[in-house]
């Protein structure tokens, strides 16, 4: 039996067709080992295999017009089109839920065991805004930024003056550390909650001193989590 | 059993390579569109009326493609007259199964089988009801639709039955036993419906054996028979 490539026209003809059933049904040895190519072969006896073919019910719709081919690729390519488009606007329509673009804020200090700023969520100017603070990437406190900041309101930054936070330092050993400010933004119906950094990571020391303490082991285990 | 021991493989190498290539397009792309609807659109939204584009462009093209093929109710095994035939070779396969996942409910998680898993009245029904549409469904997708592209590609046999337990299963991902469930049932599906190709009959098994999985497997190994990106809760 000649391989699909040999045929000439778009689709075998329905000689052809018509050939490869005429053979088949003759029962030779010789056109089961070609129809068969390497597949495994269960049946033994030809009388079993003619049973078979019998039973088995062979499919039908293989051939295709040059027309209806040429459809169904226009089907499958505009079926791709529409599903990559559907899939990238759920990825941005998620990632604009999950990862609101509308907070504006700063970290102005993180000195004299506070650290200190101010957080606007754009879409909902006069919302407060939930604060959560990181110092070398344990948990430290939360907080709203609900505070008196006139100068953010002077700046036409929000549309009142309270939106500012203070977040007190937990003890910390002397050296050098990070804080990170984190805006709390809920989606998904209160489902899931995702942080963003507020402004840069601000780096502060903590010098050798009265303020300074030794920080207990347990401190990280017990206040490293929010 | 011995009717399905003889199966042998009959490659459709009537076909144009262009139509070749074009089965398996339409195979991959109805795989995709479910593993979108399972992996990316559960994942990112909650809002369960987005997965009307990926199931509804998979029934269209499954419909467009059946209407091409030239495709009739009767060769996709919309029909009753091999019914009890399809039901008879169903029988010995499903009973196998059934005992099989008795088994494993007792030694392997140690239950007893439990008639709907403790569900009474028509919460008992509901499996089995609600089995057979969902069943159809699928059924009509993987054996009307995946199974006979296959056999239009390779022909009838164990290679095509394989391949179609295999795609069943790995749409069950990553829920490990509902995977190998399904493979089994996909083993058993497939290989019936190319001898008896009759989607009720199959729908009704599938109703069935989904009835019996949850009867004999805690409720805990199934995951709550979630699949995709709800699996991990």
């Amino acid at each position: 039996m000649s391989e699909a490539g040999a045929h000439t026209p778009a689709e075998a003809s329905s000689a052809d067709a018509a050939q490869a059933r005429a053979e088949e049904n003759t029962g030779t040895q010789e056109d089961a080992a070609s129809l068969d190519g390497d597949a495994p072969r269960l049946s033994v006896s030809t009388e079993m295999q003619r049973a078979d073919d019998a039973q088995i019910v062979e499919p039908t719709g293989a051939q295709l017009s040059v027309r209806a081919r040429a459809r169904l690729t226009q089907l499958l390519v505009g079926k791709s089109i529409v599903e990559a488009l559907f899939v990238s606007a759920l990825a941005v329509a998620f990632i604009y839920h999950a990862f609101s673009p509308f907070f504006r804020g700063s970290v102005d200090s993180a000195e004299n065991g506070a650290v200190v700023g101010w957080v606007v969520d754009e879409s909902r100017p006069g919302a407060r805004v939930e604060v959560q603070l990181y110092i070398d990437g344990h948990f430290a406190g939360r907080g709203r930024a609900d505070q008196y900041r006139p100068d953010v309101r002077a700046a036409g930054r929000a549309a009142d003056e309270f939106h500012g936070f203070k977040l007190q330092l937990p003890p910390l050993p002397a050296g050098a550390h990070e804080a990170h400010v984190y805006a709390v933004h809920a989606s998904g119906g209160g489902q899931r909650i995702t942080l963003q950094q507020v402004d840069k990571v601000a780096h502060f020391n903590v010098p050798s001193n009265e303020m300074s303490k030794t920080v207990p082991a347990e401190w990280w285990a017990t206040q490293g989590q929010p | 059993m011995s009717e399905e021991l003889s199966f042998r493989s009959q490659p459709t190498n009537l076909v144009a390579p262009g139509a070749r290539a074009l089965l398996l397009w339409e195979i991959a792309s109805v795989v995709s569109s479910a593993l979108i609807a399972e992996w990316i659109v559960l994942a990112l939204t909650d809002w369960k009326l987005a997965l009307v584009v990926p199931v509804g462009l998979a029934c269209a093209l499954m419909l467009m493609s059946k209407r091409a093929h030239g495709e009739t109710r009767r060769e996709l095994g919309l029909r009753g007259d091999n019914f009890w035939r399809a039901c008879r070779l169903l029988a010995l396969p499903m009973t196998g199964s059934a005992i099989l996942l008795a088994l494993v409910g007792r030694f392997w998680f140690g239950v007893a089988p439990t008639l709907g898993r403790g569900r009474a009245g028509w919460a008992l029904l509901g499996v089995p009801v609600w089995g057979f549409v969902w069943g159809l469904f699928q059924q009509y997708a993987l054996q009307a639709f995946i199974n006979r592209r296959l056999q239009m590609f390779w022909g009838t046999g164990w290679r095509t039955t394989f391949v179609v337990a295999v795609l069943f299963a790995l749409l069950h991902l990553p829920n490990p036993w509902l995977m190998a469930a399904t493979f089994l049932g996909g083993l058993i599906w497939a290989a019936v419906y190319q001898r008896a190709p009759n989607l009720w009959a199959l729908a009704l098994s599938h109703a069935v054996m989904t009835w019996v999985l949850v009867s004999t497997l805690p409720a805990v190994a199934l995951g709550g028979l979630r699949v995709g990106y709800k699996y991990f809760g």
